[in-house]
This record gives C-alpha cells, sequence and structure tokens, in this order.
C-alpha cells in the first residue's frame, strides 16, 4: 500500500478527526469548570477550524485533480476515488456542516458539549466517504458512520422524552433498513463477483452478470437507500426525528445525509438503469415510491400545525420528486437529481435553520401560529425565510423552481418518441405538478403567517448571532443565485458526469 | 464565465456596470446614512472608471479589433440565450465618456443634494443608473443591451420624478416613463425580429453574431420585406424607433424638456451625458444592419434634421433655464442622428465617426452647461427664469465662466470641441443631401443665437430677481472647471493630435470642402452676432416684452408654446380616445338595454345554474369537494403514522413486499 498516497487522499478527514480530537480533549480538561454555552462557542470554534481546513484540503485536491497535475484514484486499493465531481460534492458537504455547526452552537441540548460537535464531524466525514466511495465495502462503512452518528444526535436531547424516542425509532428502523441494504449488496456481489463500482458496471453491462439477480439487489436496495432518502413507504421515522431531535440535526439530516444519499442513488442504479433489460421493472419499482411520496408527503403536510414536522412531510415530498429524475434514467437525469439535491439541500438547511433559532428563542416548538406577524419585528429574518420556503414551493425565479424543471423535463425527456399524454412519463409528471400546487397551500399557509396575519405579534424582535446571520444571508444568496444562473453548476455536473 | 479573469479575455469588463450595482444594492439593503452613501457610490463608480479607462486604452490603436467573451445565460428547449461582453473602440470610448462625466456628476450631487435628507436613495438610484448605462455599453446581445436599457428607463423614471411630492415632477416622471416605452416596444419587435432572422441575441459571436458579415449579408439578401426595405432595414427601422423614445426624436420628444422636473444632477446625467445618448448609441452599434439599406441611414438622417430644427426653434421662445437647455439637448440629438445618417451615406462605416464624435463632445459641454446651470439657480435662490436673473456674471464667477465655455462650446465657436464635431455633421450632410444640410445649418444658426440671448438674459444687466447671488460651493464648482477644460479642448486635442475620427469606427475618415467651413465660422459667429445685437442693449425682465416678440408677435408665441406638440396630441391622441370614450358610452347605454332584457331570461336559467350547477357540482363536489377531500384526506397519515414503531417496520416490510410483487408483475 502507497501510504504517502493515503495520506494525501484522506487528508481533509484526518484534519477533520484530529480536529474532532483536539475539541474533545480541550473540552474535557481545560473548559470542564466553564458555564456550558461558553463551552459550547469554544467547541464550535474548534470544529469550525477543522471543518476549515478540512475545507481547505478538499479545495487543494480539486485543484489538484481538476488541472490533472495529481490522480488520486488508485489510492486505498481503489475504495474511494476523487474526481473533480466528488470532491465537488464533498466540499459541499463541508460547507454545509459549517453552516450547522454555527447553527448548533446557540443551543446544545445538553452539557455533553463536545461529544454533540464530535458526533456532527463524524457524521460530516461518514457523508464525505460515502460520497467518495467506489467500493460495496467503503460504501456500507460509510453509511453506518453517518447513521449510527445521526441516530445519537437525534436522542441527544436527553431530558426530553420524545427525543430519546426519536432516537429509537430512528435507530430500530434503520436498523432494519440497513439490513435490507446490506442483503442487496451481498446479492450484488453475488451476482457480479466484484465490489468496486467500476467492476460492478463492467460485469453488469457486459451482461455477465445473471439479470435477475441485479434485480433482486437492485430492490433490496431501493428499500435500504429509499430509508436513507425518506421516500414513502419507509419514510415513517422522518417527522419524529425532524420534529423531537434538536433544529440543527433535522437540518443536517434533511441536508448532508440527503446529498450523499442521493449522490450514492445516481452513482449505483445510474448504470443498473441504463443499460439493464430489466430496467422496466426497476422503475416501475422506483417510479411507485416516488408517486407515493409525493402523495404522502404533500397530504401529511397539509394539517400539520408545527413548523418542522410540516418541513419534515415536506422533505418525504421533495424525495419523491428527486425520485422522477432518476426514473428519467438517462444523463439528463442524473445531472437534475444532483442539481436538486444541492438546491434542495440549501433551501431546507435555511428554513430549518430560521425554525431552528425561532425555537431556541421562543424555548419551546414554534406551531403556525407564533409566526403571526413575525414580518413587522424582524423582516430581515422574514425575507430570508420567504426566499426558502419560495425555492422549497419552487416559483421562479428562485433556484427550487429551476430544479423542478430540469427534473420534470428529464423524465419527459428521456421518451423522445412519444408524443402523446397518455404514455410515457406525461403522467408521473402531472401527478407532481399537482402534488406541487397541494404543497402551496401549506407553504404559502406559514407565508401568511409571516407576512400578512394583522393579529399582534407574538414573537419579540429577535436578536441573531453574526455567525447565524450570516450563514442565512448566505444560504439564501446562493439559493437565489442559482435560480438566476443555474447554467454554471449544470454545466459542471454534465461535464463530470460524462 | 469567469468573473475574475483580468489578463486574457474581456469578461472583467462586466465588472464595470457590476461596481455600482454593488454599491447600489448595498445602499437598497443597509440605509446607511447620506455622506456614507455619496462615499460608497462615488468609490463605486470610481472603480468603474478605473476599468473603463483600461478598456479604453485597449481599445486605443487597435480600432478594427473586436474582442468578444460570450457565455451561456440559460438553456431553455433547444435555445442557448447567450449573454456576452464586447469590447471595441465604440466601447471603449463610450464608457471612459460615461463614467468620467457620470463621476463628475456624483461629486457635484455630493454637494447639490447635501440638504435632502433622502440623499442615501438619490445616490442608490443614481448607481442603478449606472449600471444600466455602462452595463448597455458593454452588451454584446442585444437582449443584454435591452434588459440595461429597461434598466435605464426605470432608473430614470425613479430620478425624474425624484421629488414626487412635486405634482408636476410625478407628471413628467410618468409622461418620460410611458413615453419611451412607446419607443422601447419598437426595439422589442426589432430585437425579437433578429432574433427570429438569425437564431443568435450576439451581436458579435467570431463571425456569426448578428452584426457581422455573414448574418448582414443573409439579411440583406432578402428584397421588399416591408415598405421596400430589407430585413436588415426592417430590424434597424425597429431599433431606431427605440432610439427615438430614448433620445427624445420627432415625434417622441414631448417628455425631454418636462423631464426637468428632476434635480439638477439628473438633468445633466440623463439629459446630456448618457440616457439620450443611448438611443444614438444604439444606433451606432447597429450601424451596419443600417447600412445594409441605404433608405434606412435616410430616414434616420431626416428625422434627425427635423427634430433639429424644430428644437432649435421652440428653443428660441423659453424662459426656464433648463427648458432651454432641454431643447437644445432635443436639437443636438437630432444632429447627432444627422451626423449618423449622413455620414452613413456619405461615408460608409465611417457614420459612426460623425456621430459619435459629436455625441461624445456635446456629453461634455452639456453636462457643464447644466452643472452650470444647477449652480447658478443655486446661487440665484431657486429661480430658474432667466428673465429673473440678470447680473450673475459679477456675482458667480467660476459658475459663470465655466457656464461660457459650455455656451461656445455649443455655438460651435471656432476651435471649441462643439465646432469640431459639428463641422463634421454638416461636411457630411453636404456631401449626401442638400436639403439636410442647409435644415441642420439653419438649426445651428439658431443654436448660436437662442444660446447667445440666453447669456444675456442670465449674464448682463442688474439682478432681478429676489435676494441675493451668491457663489457655489467649490465641491459644486471643481466639476465645472475640469468640464469647462475639456468642453474647450477636446475637439482640438483628440482631433488634431489622435484622430478620434479614425478610431472611432476603425476606418479613415476624412472630408473637406473650404465652402462648408465658411458656412460654419458664418453660422457661429452669425448667430452670436445677432444675439449680441438683438439682446445685449436690450431692456430685458419679466414685465418687458421679449424683443424679437416685439418684431414677431404671433410666431414668437407659437414659440412660446413649443410649437403646439403637447397640444397636438391633446388635441389628436387624448381627443381620440374622449371619441371613443363617448362612443363606447353610447354603446353601453345600449348594451344595457339589451342586458336588461337578456337579464330577465336568462336570470331563472342562471339561478337554475347558480344553485343546482354552480353550488352543487362545481364548488361543492368539484373544486371545494377535492379541496377538502386532500385537505381530509390527510387523516390517513394519522393511521399510518400513529406513534407505534411495530407499525412501522410493519409498512416497510410491507412496501419491500410491495416492491418484490412488482418485480415478479413486470419481469416477463
Amino acid at each position: 500500500m502507497n501510504y504517502p498516497q493515503l495520506f494525501l487522499t484522506t487528508l481533509p478527514e484526518l484534519i477533520v478527526v484530529l480536529g474532532m480530537f483536539v475539541a474533545l480533549g480541550f473540552d474535557y480538561t481545560k473548559y470542564k469548570e466553564l458555564d456550558p454555552q461558553t463551552r459550547s462557542n469554544k467547541v464550535a470554534a474548534l470544529s469550525t477550524i477543522a471543518l476549515m481546513l478540512g475545507l481547505a484540503g478538499v479545495v487543494w485536491q480539486f485543484l489538484q485533480v481538476t488541472d490533472g497535475s495529481k490522480t488520486f484514484s488508485n489510492s486505498f486499493n481503489g475504495q474511494v476515488v476523487l474526481t473533480p465531481l466528488t470532491l465537488w460534492f464533498k466540499g459541499l458537504i463541508f460547507v454545509l456542516a459549517l453552516f450547522v455547526v454555527q447553527f448548533a452552537k446557540t443551543d446544545v441540548p445538553n452539557k455533553h458539549v463536545s461529544e454533540y460537535f464530535g458526533l456532527i464531524l463524524l457524521s460530516t466525514l461518514g457523508m464525505g466517504f460515502l460520497i467518495t466511495a467506489q467500493n460495496l465495502i467503503m460504501l456500507f462503512v460509510s453509511i453506518e458512520l453517518i447513521s449510527l452518528s445521526l441516530y445519537g444526535l437525534t436522542a441527544f436531547q436527553t431530558d426530553k422524552k420524545f427525543s430519546v424516542e426519536a432516537g429509537i425509532k430512528y435507530f430500530t428502523i434503520g436498523g432494519v433498513s440497513s439490513a435490507f441494504l446490506l442483503f442487496g449488496l451481498s446479492y450484488l456481489f453475488g451476482a457480479t463477483n466484484e465490489l468496486s463500482f467500476e467492476g460492478i458496471t463492467a460485469a453488469i453491462t457486459s451482461g455477465a452478470a445473471p439479470q435477475n439477480y441485479v434485480l433482486i439487489a437492485s430492490a433490496f436496495l431501493v428499500v435500504g437507500l429509499g430509508f436513507k432518502i425518506a421516500a414513502a413507504p419507509f419514510h415513517l421515522w422522518a417527522p419524529d426525528t425532524y420534529q423531537c431531535g434538536p433544529v440543527p440535526v433535522a437540518a443536517w439530516v434533511a441536508s448532508g445525509s440527503k446529498i450523499a444519499s442521493f449522490f450514492l442513488l445516481v452513482q449505483l442504479f445510474g448504470p443498473v438503469l441504463e443499460t439493464s433489460e430489466q430496467k422496466e421493472t426497476l422503475i416501475a419499482g422506483i417510479v411507485l415510491v416516488s408517486v407515493l411520496s409525493m402523495v404522502l408527503g404533500n397530504i401529511g403536510a397539509l394539517r400539520q400545525s408545527c413548523v418542522k414536522r410540516l418541513l419534515a412531510y415536506s422533505s418525504i415530498a421533495h424525495a419523491g420528486y428527486i425520485l422522477i429524475g432518476l426514473v428519467a434514467a438517462n444523463e439528463d437525469g442524473s445531472i437534475s437529481v444532483l442539481f436538486y439535491a444541492v438546491i434542495y439541500s440549501l433551501a431546507t438547511l435555511g428554513a430549518f435553520a430560521t425554525i431552528g433559532i425561532i425555537d431556541s428563542r421562543l424555548g419551546r416548538e414554534a406551531q403556525i401560529d407564533d409566526f403571526n406577524g413575525t414580518w413587522k419585528q424582524n423582516p430581515g429574518l422574514s425575507i430570508l425565510f420567504m426566499i426558502f420556503i419560495l425555492s422549497l414551493a419552487g416559483i421562479p425565479p428562485l433556484s427550487g423552481f429551476f430544479g423542478k424543471f430540469y427534473l420534470f423535463m428529464a423524465a419527459i425527456g428521456s421518451q423522445p418518441e412519444i408524443a402523446s399524454w397518455s404514455e410515457g412519463f406525461y403522467w408521473l409528471v402531472a401527478v407532481a405538478l399537482l402534488m406541487s400546487a397541494v404543497s402551496l397551500f401549506y407553504y404559502v399557509k406559514v407565508l401568511k403567517a409571516f407576512l400578512v396575519s394583522a393579529d399582534t405579534p407574538k414573537l419579540p424582535s429577535i436578536q441573531i448571532t453574526k455567525a447565524e446571520g450570516a450563514g442565512l444571508l448566505l444560504l439564501a444568496v446562493l439559493v437565489v443565485y442559482l435560480g438566476i444562473y443555474p447554467t454554471g453548476l449544470v454545466e459542471f455536473i454534465a461535464a463530470s458526469l460524462g | 464565465m469567469n468573473l475574475f479573469n483580468f489578463t486574457d479575455s474581456v469578461g472583467w469588463l462586466m465588472w464595470v456596470p457590476i461596481c455600482p450595482l454593488i454599491a447600489g444594492v448595498f445602499l437598497a439593503l443597509l440605509k446607511p446614512s447620506g455622506r456614507v452613501s455619496a462615499f460608497v457610490a462615488i468609490a463605486a463608480l470610481a472603480v468603474s472608471l478605473i476599468l473603463s479607462l483600461k478598456a479604453f486604452a485597449m481599445t486605443w490603436g487597435h480600432e478594427a479589433q473586436i474582442e468578444t467573451h460570450n457565455f451561456t445565460w440559460m438553456h431553455i428547449g433547444g435555445v442557448d440565450l447567450e449573454f456576452g461582453m464586447v469590447l471595441n473602440a465604440l466601447t471603449g470610448s463610450m464608457l471612459a465618456m460615461v463614467s468620467l462625466i457620470g463621476l463628475l456628476i456624483f461629486i457635484y450631487s455630493w454637494s447639490y443634494m447635501s440638504h435632502d435628507d433622502r440623499m442615501g436613495r438619490f445616490f442608490c438610484y443614481l448607481s442603478i443608473f449606472m449600471v444600466g448605462m455602462l452595463g448597455l455599453v458593454v452588451a454584446n446581445s442585444l437582449l443584454l443591451f435591452f434588459m440595461f436599457w429597461e434598466i435605464v428607463g426605470l432608473a430614470s423614471y425613479l430620478l425624474i420624478g425624484f421629488w414626487f411630492q412635486k405634482p408636476s415632477a410625478a407628471a413628467a416622471a410618468k409622461k418620460a416613463f410611458i413615453t419611451t416605452r412607446i419607443g422601447d416596444l419598437g426595439f422589442l419587435i426589432g430585437l425579437l425580429w433578429a432574433f427570429k432572422a438569425t437564431g443568435t441575441f450576439l451581436l458579435f459571436d467570431n463571425g456569426s453574431g448578428i452584426l457581422e458579415t455573414t448574418q448582414i449579408a443573409a439579411l440583406a439578401a432578402s428584397e421588399n420585406v416591408m415598405f421596400g426595405m430589407n430585413t436588415a432595414g426592417a430590424i434597424a427601422l425597429f431599433l431606431f424607433i427605440g432610439a427615438i423614445g430614448k433620445s427624445g426624436q420627432l415625434p417622441l420628444h414631448v417628455w425631454l424638456p418636462d423631464a426637468m422636473e428632476g434635480p439638477t444632477p439628473v438633468s445633466a446625467l440623463i439629459h446630456a451625458a448618457t440616457m439620450v445618448a443611448a438611443g444614438v448609441f444604439l444606433v451606432a452599434r447597429a450601424f451596419p444592419l443600417f447600412i445594409a439599406d441605404l433608405a434606412m441611414l435616410e430616414v434616420v438622417a431626416w428625422f434627425g434634421a427635423f427634430t433639429t430644427l424644430f428644437a432649435a426653434l421652440v428653443a428660441v421662445g423659453q424662459y426656464d433655464i433648463k427648458r432651454i437647455l432641454a431643447y437644445s439637448t432635443v436639437s443636438q440629438l437630432g444632429l447627432m442622428m444627422v451626423g449618423l445618417g449622413a455620414g452613413g451615406l456619405a461615408l460608409k462605416e465611417g457614420g459612426i465617426s460623425i456621430g459619435m464624435f459629436h455625441l461624445l463632445t456635446h456629453a461634455f459641454f452639456k453636462a457643464l452647461l447644466f452643472l452650470g446651470a444647477g449652480s447658478i439657480i443655486h446661487g440665484c435662490n431657486d429661480e430658474q427664469d432667466v428673465r429673473l436673473m440678470g447680473g450673475v456674471f459679477s456675482k458667480m464667477k467660476i459658475s459663470s465662466i465655466a457656464y461660457l465655455a459650455g455656451t461656445i462650446a455649443l455655438c460651435a465657436f471656432p476651435f471649441t470641441s462643439g465646432y469640431f464635431s459639428k463641422d463634421q455633421i454638416l461636411l457630411s450632410a453636404w456631401t449626401a443631401s442638400g436639403p439636410i444640410f442647409w435644415i441642420s445649418a439653419i438649426a445651428s444658426l439658431l443654436t448660436a443665437f437662442y444660446m447667445t440671448r440666453q447669456c444675456c438674459y442670465v449674464f448682463l444687466g442688474k439682478y432681478r430677481g429676489k435676494g441675493h447671488v451668491h457663489e457655489s460651493s467649490p465641491i459644486m464648482t471643481v466639476p465645472l472647471v475640469i468640464l469647462a477644460v475639456f468642453a474647450v479642448a477636446l475637439g482640438y486635442v483628440s482631433e488634431h493630435f489622435y484622430h478620434i475620427l479614425d478610431y472611432l469606427s476603425g476606418v479613415h475618415v476624412h472630408q473637406h470642402e473650404s465652402i462648408v467651413v465658411i458656412i460654419s465660422w458664418i453660422i457661429a459667429l452669425g448667430g452670436i452676432g445677432l444675439g449680441l445685437l438683438v439682446y445685449a442693449r436690450a431692456k430685458l425682465g419679466i414685465d418687458e416684452t421679449d424683443p424679437v416678440k416685439k418684431v414677431f408677435p404671433v410666431p414668437y408665441r407659437w414659440l412660446e408654446n413649443r410649437l403646439y406638440a403637447d397640444e397636438f396630441y391633446e388635441a389628436t391622441a387624448f381627443k381620440l380616445w374622449d371619441v371613443l370614450a363617448i362612443l363606447i358610452t353610447v354603446l353601453e347605454a345600449i348594451m344595457n338595454q339589451l342586458v336588461d332584457f337578456v337579464t330577465v331570461v336568462v336570470r331563472n336559467i342562471g339561478s337554475f345554474f347558480l344553485n343546482t350547477i354552480d353550488k352543487r357540482v362545481i364548488d361543492e363536489v368539484s373544486f371545494d369537494g377535492t379541496c377538502s377531500r386532500i385537505y381530509n384526506s390527510s387523516q390517513i397519515n394519522k393511521l399510518i403514522q400513529n406513534g407505534f414503531l411495530q407499525g412501522y417496520l410493519r409498512l416497510l416490510t410491507g412496501g419491500a413486499v410491495l416492491i418484490g410483487i412488482l418485480l415478479i408483475v413486470f419481469t416477463r
């Protein structure tokens, strides 16, 4: 094994791990006597520095790979392959983690401050590895790293019964899903006799692998990964986790974890869907999951009065939308899935962070009624929240609109020979559009409370910290920017995939 | 698109408009105090100016070279919407002029607006205006050009109506916005037509842009598309309609004099240097389209000639110092159009030089005149009527000398900048067409005459207004002095030392005709002399009759009333609306009777539909029904999400089984 190469390949991760241990060490010794809030600020600062250094490492690797002066392809025995695309997404994960750390530091659930941030960093590493993984073993290990960290984070509010309950539910369902996933992976290995993605793809495309086994494996993978992206009917953990866990954790589950999972989904299913003779079957399965997610997610959100739970259902619905891109089963579809995953994560992270800020100032879970007339007291916060919500609802010119547009175009364009409304995926897109219309109802309900409700404001004027403000503003700028100029990112993804 | 590449491509040109944009957004969002806003706006524009000068330096000596940087903005359906920046002599010179004069006006406004408590907002609007103006200069796409053009329109609306508490200012802003919008519609049609005909919005694109030889040849090949013109000419005609609106040409000039209701720096910015020049710039930019059909060049020249004479006549009968300058601007813009049209007829591509040269010199001396007028108005306690001024010269030396420098440049006094540029226009008109030459010559004579008349009113005699006259602060006078130097020297220096005419169009321009030179001397000196003869010794004042009016009372009254252009619109367009309104009222009365009758018949049917079809079928069953059914269907969620883990796991496994069943069903 080439150790210097291995070192350089995992440099960002090593930095972050080191940073985590430094934070833990300081917290156990030097900061021991301080009050929780000060400790939280200090540990968060250390974590931020670690993540920034890690991000710098990723950027360095990205520059090296882009100009071709160095390749990291064969390190780790091919377990991890660094390409511009994977590095870009890994960088994005690190950036999102930076935001989450900023939002998390004002309201740490209990006195185990450094463990809280340590788990966030660990899950970041897991997501980074998942994106760069090119091997089934590596894939499973990273998924478990993410999942176990997130279970812990969800149950972190140990003084709250519901938080622990949500953690247990998440853990149990996650365990069952992992079993499905592992079963699927083992079938994939059995069918192709390969562990690396490259080998698997080659075996499937050449027809060497028995189609039926591949299909069975894919069906199990749909269940296992359906859990990760919170698609119906594997979504049942999501509302409880999002509502009862700490809000920054919910934001993290809804953004970082989603991006990593969708990236994996594209990587795993891309070749199967594009080449397999049995792709009709697999597509039927994905379509089922997609429609169920859109319908259950949107309808479930209609009656929620708790904003976090509402966003949880909306995230289930969004998983349904994104799967439409996968159904297209071509390169356009993959591009649109990745693009949507990015912009969805940005907007949902922003929305959750805003709710988190309001929750922590309010001292309890915010209901929609609590937002009445917030506009008057907190115009800045309201505008930012409006941007996130409208992007989620898919209103132009925000990026959510273009994301949906690309997804639907990919699905319709995947079967160019079909012209009639009754064939192809027109009906699927029609369902998606209908459900988007339904979704407007609950998004606008939240906005209405924010903007036009004439009652006297319930919320006091909210002071937000500089880090929170800067984070929210940056997220909003990104959401708007990707709406006005989506081509840059889309072309980058297209060039990297092709 | 790499915005941070400052070396090998021209993508960095985008930063010229982006700098004021950043300032504008900053001012709009953070609302700093007046002084800070002024500082931010001025600093941002200074950066733009530096970049503009770099662009200018890059084009100097490389006249024929066109550098572009294009990128895809959006990909929709099968269409690429491409944007881009272009750098050639036209861009370079225009950028340098706009940002330099803009910066001077910004500095001037700092002092001029210092007593206004909405100063921050004012600088925000100014910055947005510069975004549009600088943006359209660098744009290499008709669509992008149009977008910035509209930003200019919006910003000018906001600026003209800045003192919106004055009803006249609010009305003027609305008038400017709506009148130019009529022109913009023409522009929009033109750009869509160009897109349909060529499939691209790009002006220059390595040989396949709209303005490049292959496309022009293809466009010119189609004969008699509209009014006997070819496609290029037809597109050019619609673009020219846009230019007519923006540049205040007959018959869409009516907004320009009214727009003087805005603060004086705005008048200088909009009416001298930039906004009104945008129309002329559009014609210059799209000049290859105009050359492709000679009939179009004649249209441009004749429109210009009529405008220049009309506005020069009206200016003689005005008493408001800014209004005189406004009509003078209209007149000079007409002259620029003559330069472009006649220049194109006489010199082909060289026509760009003729029009643009006058645009550049005019920008400097007209900005100077407006800012000088602002200073004088300030000094005379906000009085704008020249009959209530007088004797200003001895009290406001710096402002007055600067103002006189602008005046002689506008009168085309030999060897000032206006002389050189106007001379070129007259020379090409002489070659192109006799009548246009004589019309332009008479207009130029009138220009010298009305400017002398104005100066006699303002500077000679005793002060006739209220209060005391006082000189303005140095922040206001320094820009005046700088502009005065440019107004006097720019023409000679640029033509004799630097051959600016060759630079502007990239082809060698040379025209000489001794008789024209003599005529233009006679015009300038004759006009001034005539003015002095009539006004220098006359008794002037609000109670006195104007000396010209004494001799020609009736025609002069027409001039005082601006040749009834506004009244003409009132009598025609407005009357037409009135007549239509009456007709509609009559029709409505008849219709009402009919409707009443039908109503009775229909009411019964209607109530049936109302109660049965509408309420039952549509509301209860269809729309409301569907909505509430969807809403109620979320009950199902309670069933699933019951909180029991066993149920969750059962459902998860059920889903897996469902997929398994699908697998069996679909696999054949």
